[in-house]
C-alpha cells in the first residue's frame, strides 16, 4: 500500500472518462498541477517537520476534480497525486440521489518528524546517531456501497483500510555518562519504527427521511495489527553502548453493534434512545531486548550487558473488553422559546488481560549474570457509570441568544491486578475500589449589540472526584513503588472562561478579539498522609484579529495570540515549573495589481522563550524558540478558467532549546496552473 | 561582509522602487476588487433557506448543534447560518452545486478560526497535528449534536476521538495508567503546543500534576513513597528510562516499560 503505483493511478485517472457518456451530462472540473522545493541551509528534519514538506520538491497533480451530472446521476471524482510530498488521493462517488451510491478512494500522506533527542547545555553534549529525516506514511483505502428502499430506508455497506507506516521520533531517550561530571543523563536520541493496519467492516441500516420516526442499526467489525519497535540506544561512544529494542505486536478484533431510535412525540416534544454494545479481543505480543542491533534475539551472554539491563521476551496475552453503554435523550419545547434537553447515559464495562513472559535483569559485576525468571501479570476490571446532563437554551429575546447546562458522572468500579512469578509468589497482590464522581457546570450568552458587533460569552466549573480505596495490597506501607495504591484521593477543579468581541464598524473593516482564561488545580493525598495541591495551571490567551480593505482593490490582515500559560507544582525547586508561553501572529495583504494580477505578501511569526538552564537538579527544560515565515504570492487569473500562481518563501528557525541543532534558513519556491472546466 | 550588505541594500533599494512604480502605474488601469481568502468572488449572501433545497440531510440535524446556539432572533442577528461559515452562497445556489463557487471549511479550518482565535495560535504551533490532513471536521462535527464528540453523557466515551486514529494507545494493558480513564487530554493539547507530541509540559511536572506527594523531609522529592530526587537528574519521568510506557504495560506495574 505504501509504494505509489502510476500506471494503477493514471487508469484509474482515465476511468471516470468512458463513464456517464449520456449526452444530457453537465460537466465540471478543476485541475490543478504544481509543485515546489526549497533551498535550505540548517537542519533538514526541522524545516520538513515545519513545513510538512519534502526538502527535495515535490510536484504533481494537486488537485483533479471532476463533477459530471445528469438528470438522474451524480458522478464526483477527486485526485492528487504529489511525489515527493508521499501524497496521494483517488476517490470517486457514483450516486443515484434516493436510489444508490457508490463511493471508493484511496489517500495517503506523509508526517514528517525529527528525531532530534536532548542536548545538556553546561558539556555542550548532543548525540546525532542516525538519520534523523524521520516520517510517517498514513493510508486509507475505502468501499461503500449504499442503496435505499421505497421509503428511503438506507442499506449502507462499507469497508475500510487504514495503515501507519514508517518512522518518528520518540521522546523515550537513553542515557550517556558524556556529560562531566553531571553523572549519567538521558539525552540520547531514539526512534519508533511502526507498522499499524486495520481492516474495518461495517453495515448500517436506517431511516431519517421522516420528520416524525429516525432510526438506525448497525454493527462493525474491525482487526487492527500492531508490529511496532522502539529502537534505543545507551551509552553510545561508550565501552557500554547498546541498542535496545522494545516491540509491542498485538492483534485486536473489535465489534460493536449500536442502534439508535428518535421519535418525535409532538410538536413540543422530541426522544431518542440509543445503545452499544463492544466486545474487544487482543492478542498481546512482545518483547524488550538488548543486543548490539535492532531486534535482536536475548543472548544471556551478551557481551557489553550491564547491572540492571531489564527487559522481557516471549511476551504472550491476550486482552477482553466488554462494554455496554445505552443513553436517552429528549429535546422539550416547554414554552415559547425554551428548549430543554435532558440526556441519561449508563456504561458497564467488564475487562480482563492476562500476559506472560520471561523478566530478563543482569546482576552485579564482574559475572553480570543473566537472571530469566517467568512471570504473569492479571488484572480484571469492573467499571459502572451512570452520566446525567440537562441543558436549557432560551431566545426569547431578540439578538440575544443563551444557554445553559449541568453535567454529572457518577462511576464506581474494581481493579484487580496481580503479577506473579513461575514459583507462584505474588509480587503484586492488589484489590482497588474506586469511584469517580464529576460535575461540569457551563452558561454560555451571545449578544447581538447591533448589526456588525457581537458579544459571546463562556464559562463552565467543572470539577472531579477520584477517591481510590485499597482493600487488598500487598506492597508494605512505607515502602516505594505502591501506585496506584498509594493515592487514596485526587480532586480536580477547573475554571474556564472567554469572551469575545466581533466588531465591524465599517463595511470593510472588521475585529475580532477574544480573551481565554483557565484555571486548573489538582489535590491529592497518599496513603497516610495530608491532601496536598500538587498543581495549579493557569492559562490566559489574548487574541486579535484585524481585516480591513481601505479600497477594493488593497485588503489588508493582522491577527496575533499572545498566550501566558504555566502548570506550577512544589516540585518547582528540584525541576522548575512548566512555562509554556508564546507569542505568534500573522500579517497579510493582498492588492490587486493588474486587470489581472494580483500580488499578495504574508508573513507569520512564532516566539516562545521559556528556556532555563537547571542542568544542576535536571535537564534543561522549557521551549525556546523563533520561527518567521514570509511569503510573497503572484496570481494571474488568465481567464475566467485560467489561473496561474506563483509563490516565493523564506523561513527561519531559530530553536535555543537545542542550542541551534534545528535551526534552518530556507528559500522556498512553488508554483501552480489551475483550470477550471 | 560590507560588499554583502551593500549589495543586500541596493537590491532592496531597487526592488522597493521597482514594486513602488508597479503600484502607481497599476493604480491608473486597474479598476476592480482583490480577492481575499477564504471567499468566493462576486457572490452575495442568500440565506440559509436556500441551503435546505438540496442539503436537507445536512441542515434537518442542525437545531440540536453546539453551533445552533448562535442562532437568535432579532434583525442584527439575521445573517447567522449557514453563510456565516461557508460564505456567501448565491452563485452555488444559482449554479445548483459546485465546490469552487462555496467555502468547504472541512479542507480549510480558517473560517473555524474567525471565532476560535485561540485555535488559530495552537494549530499555528511547532507541535501540532500535520496541516492541512488532520482538519477541524475531523474531530468536531459542526453540523449535528455536540461539537465535542465524545464523554458526558454521549454514547461515544472521551477518548474514542482520539482513539480512532490512534489505536496503538487503546490498550487494555494489565497494568493501566489511570490517566487515560480521565481522559488523553489530561497529557496532551490536540490543538498543538510548544511542546513535542503536543504535551501540556515538557518536564515533569506534567507528571507531578497528579503524583506529586506531600514532602516529609527537606532536600527529598518523595513520589509514591520514594525520593526521586536523584532520578529527575536524569530526564524527565518517560523520557529518563524509569517510565516509558505511560499509556500501560503488561510487564510492570510502575509502567517501567
Amino acid at each position: 500500500m505504501q509504494s505509489f503505483r502510476p500506471r494503477a493511478f493514471l487508469a484509474a485517472l482515465l476511468l471516470p472518462a468512458a463513464l456517464l457518456a449520456a449526452s444530457d451530462v453537465s460537466t465540471e472540473g478543476t485541475i490543478t498541477i504544481g509543485g515546489g522545493g526549497a533551498l535550505l541551509s540548517g537542519d533538514r528534519p526541522a524545516f520538513q517537520k515545519t513545513t510538512q514538506h519534502k526538502k527535495d520538491g515535490f510536484g504533481g497533480i494537486e488537485e483533479f476534480r471532476l463533477s459530471r451530472e445528469s438528470k438522474d446521476w451524480l458522478f464526483n471524482f477527486d485526485a492528487r497525486i504529489m511525489p515527493g510530498d508521499d501524497d496521494y488521493r483517488l476517490a470517486a462517488r457514483w450516486e443515484k440521489p434516493e436510489k444508490f451510491y457508490l463511493d471508493a478512494g484511496f489517500e495517503q500522506f506523509r508526517v514528517f518528524s525529527d528525531g532530534t533527542a536532548g542536548f545538556f547545555r553546561p558539556t555542550n553534549t548532543s548525540f546525532r546517531l542516525y538519520n534523523e529525516d524521520l516520517s510517517l506514511t498514513r493510508s486509507k483505502a475505502w468501499l461503500e456501497l449504499g442503496a435505499y428502499t421505497a421509503n428511503q430506508t438506507l442499506l449502507r455497506f462499507r469497508y475500510e483500510y487504514n495503515a501507519r507506516n514508517g518512522t518518528k521520533g520518540s521522546t523515550h531517550w537513553g542515557d550517556t555518562n558524556l556529560v562531566g561530571i553531571a553523572g549519567t543523563r538521558n539525552i540520547v536520541p531514539s526512534f519508533y519504527d511502526l507498522d499499524e493496519t486495520t481492516h474495518l467492516f461495517s453495515v448500517d441500516v436506517g431511516n431519517d427521511s421522516r420528520e416524525d420516526v429516525k432510526w438506525n442499526v448497525g454493527a462493525r467489525y474491525s482487526e487492527t495489527e500492531l508490529n511496532n519497535n522502539r529502537n534505543m540506544r545507551r551509552r553510545p561512544s561508550e565501552t557500554a553502548d547498546r541498542i535496545v529494542t522494545q516491540k509491542d505486536a498485538t492483534k485486536t478484533d473489535l465489534f460493536a453493534a449500536h442502534g439508535f431510535y428518535e421519535r418525535k412525540v409532538n410538536e413540543q416534544l422530541t426522544v431518542s434512545a440509543g445503545a452499544l454494545i463492544t466486545d474487544l479481543d487482543s492478542a498481546i505480543g512482545g518483547s524488550r531486548i538488548y543486543g548490539q542491533a535492532y531486534d535482536p534475539v536475548f543472548d544471556p551472554a551478551y557481551l557489553r550487558r550491564q547491572q540492571r539491563d531489564e527487559g522481557y521476551f516471549d511476551l504472550t496475552g491476550h486482552a477482553e473488553m466488554k462494554q455496554t453503554i445505552l443513553n436517552l435523550n429528549a429535546v422539550y419545547f416547554p414554552r415559547k422559546n425554551w428548549s430543554v434537553r435532558p440526556s441519561i447515559r449508563f456504561e458497564n464495562l467488564h475487562q480482563e488481560t492476562v500476559s506472560e513472559f520471561m523478566e530478563t535483569n543482569i546482576g552485579a559485576g564482574p559475572a553480570f549474570a543473566a537472571i530469566v525468571e517467568e512471570v504473569e501479570g492479571e488484572q480484571k476490571k469492573k467499571w459502572n457509570e451512570f452520566a446525567e446532563s440537562l441543558e436549557l437554551r432560551y431566545t426569547g429575546k431578540p439578538n440575544w441568544t443563551f444557554s445553559t447546562e449541568g453535567e454529572w458522572v457518577q462511576g464506581s468500579g474494581n481493579v484487580d491486578e496481580e503479577r506473579i512469578l513461575h514459583t507462584g509468589v505474588l509480587t503484586i497482590d492488589r484489590d482497588n475500589d474506586n469511584t469517580r464522581m464529576s460535575q461540569k457546570y457551563s452558561a454560555k450568552a451571545n449578544w447581538y449589540a447591533k448589526p456588525g458587533l457581537t458579544f459571546a460569552a463562556q464559562y463552565y466549573y467543572k470539577s472531579a472526584v477520584n477517591d481510590y480505596d485499597a482493600v487488598r495490597d500487598n506492597t508494605p506501607a512505607g515502602t516505594a513503588d505502591r501506585y496506584p495504591a498509594y493515592i487514596t484521593d485526587q480532586d480536580f477543579e477547573t475554571n474556564d472562561f472567554n469572551f469575545r468581541v466581533s466588531w465591524r464598524p465599517a463595511s470593510l473593516l472588521s475585529f475580532v478579539t477574544r480573551y481565554d482564561f483557565q484555571r486548573s488545580r489538582i489535590k491529592s493525598q497518599e496513603k497516610g498522609l495530608a491532601p496536598v495541591e500538587s498543581s495549579e495551571m493557569t492559562s490566559h490567551i489574548l487574541s486579535e484579529s484585524i481585516t480591513w480593505s481601505p479600497t477594493a482593490r488593497l485588503y489588508l490582515s493582522g491577527s496575533v495570540n499572545v498566550t501566558w500559560d504555566q502548570l506550577a507544582t512544589p516540585a518547582y525547586r528540584f525541576v522548575l515549573n512548566s512555562d509554556n508561553n508564546y507569542v505568534n501572529g500573522s500579517l497579510g495583504g493582498g492588492y490587486a495589481l493588474a486587470k489581472k494580477d494580483d500580488v499578495y505578501l504574508d508573513y507569520s511569526f512564532f516566539r516562545a522563550s521559556n528556556f532555563a538552564d537547571n542542568s544542576t537538579l535536571s535537564l534543561p527544560y522549557g521551549a525556546s524558540q523563533k520561527q518567521q515565515a514570509t511569503y510573497l504570492t503572484w496570481v494571474r487569473r488568465q481567464s475566467d478558467t485560467l489561473i496561474y500562481t506563483v509563490k516565493y518563501g523564506y523561513l527561519t528557525n531559530r530553536d535555543g532549546t537545542w542550542a541551534g541543532r534545528a535551526d534552518f534558513d530556507a528559500h522556498m519556491i512553488y508554483a501552480k496552473v489551475q483550470y477550471h472546466f | 561582509m560590507t560588499n554583502r550588505f551593500h549589495r543586500f541594500k541596493n537590491t532592496l533599494l531597487f526592488g522597493g522602487a521597482a514594486l513602488w512604480g508597479l503600484v502607481l502605474v497599476s493604480c491608473v488601469v486597474v479598476n476592480r476588487a482583490v480577492i481575499m481568502p477564504p471567499n468566493v468572488p462576486g457572490a452575495t449572501f442568500v440565506g440559509s433557506k436556500e441551503c435546505t433545497e438540496c442539503h436537507q440531510s445536512i441542515t434537518a440535524g442542525f437545531a440540536d448543534a453546539t453551533h445552533a446556539r448562535l442562532r437568535a432572533p432579532g434583525e442584527n442577528a439575521k445573517n447567522v447560518g449557514c453563510e456565516s461559515c461557508h460564505g456567501p452562497g448565491s452563485i452555488h445556489a444559482k449554479k445548483g452545486s459546485g465546490h469552487t463557487n462555496i467555502v468547504n471549511p472541512g479542507r480549510n479550518p480558517e473560517t473555524c478560526f474567525q471565532c476560535h482565535l485561540d485555535k488559530r495560535g495552537e494549530f499555528a504551533l511547532p507541535h501540532t497535528h500535520p496541516s492541512g490532513k488532520v482538519t477541524c471536521s475531523d474531530c468536531h462535527d459542526p453540523h449535528k449534536g455536540d461539537a465535542i464528540m465524545g464523554g458526558g453523557a454521549k454514547l461515544a466515551g472521551a477518548n474514542e476521538t482520539c482513539l480512532k486514529c490512534h489505536s496503538a494507545q487503546r490498550g487494555p494493558y494489565v497494568f493501566e495508567h489511570e490517566a487515560l480513564r480521565d481522559n488523553c487530554t489530561t497529557c496532551h493539547n490536540p490543538h498543538g503546543t510548544v511542546n513535542d507530541k503536543m504535551l501540556k509540559a515538557r518536564n515533569q511536572t506534567l507528571c507531578l500534576q497528579c503524583h506529586f506527594q506531600q514532602q516529609t523531609a527537606t532536600g527529598q522529592l518523595m513520589i509514591g513513597g520514594r525520593d526521586h530526587a536523584a532520578f529527575v537528574q536524569r530526564g524527565t519521568c518517560w523520557s529518563a528510562g524509569c517510565h516509558e510506557a505511560v499509556h500501560g504495560s503488561h510487564v510492570n506495574s510502575s509502567l517501567r516499560f
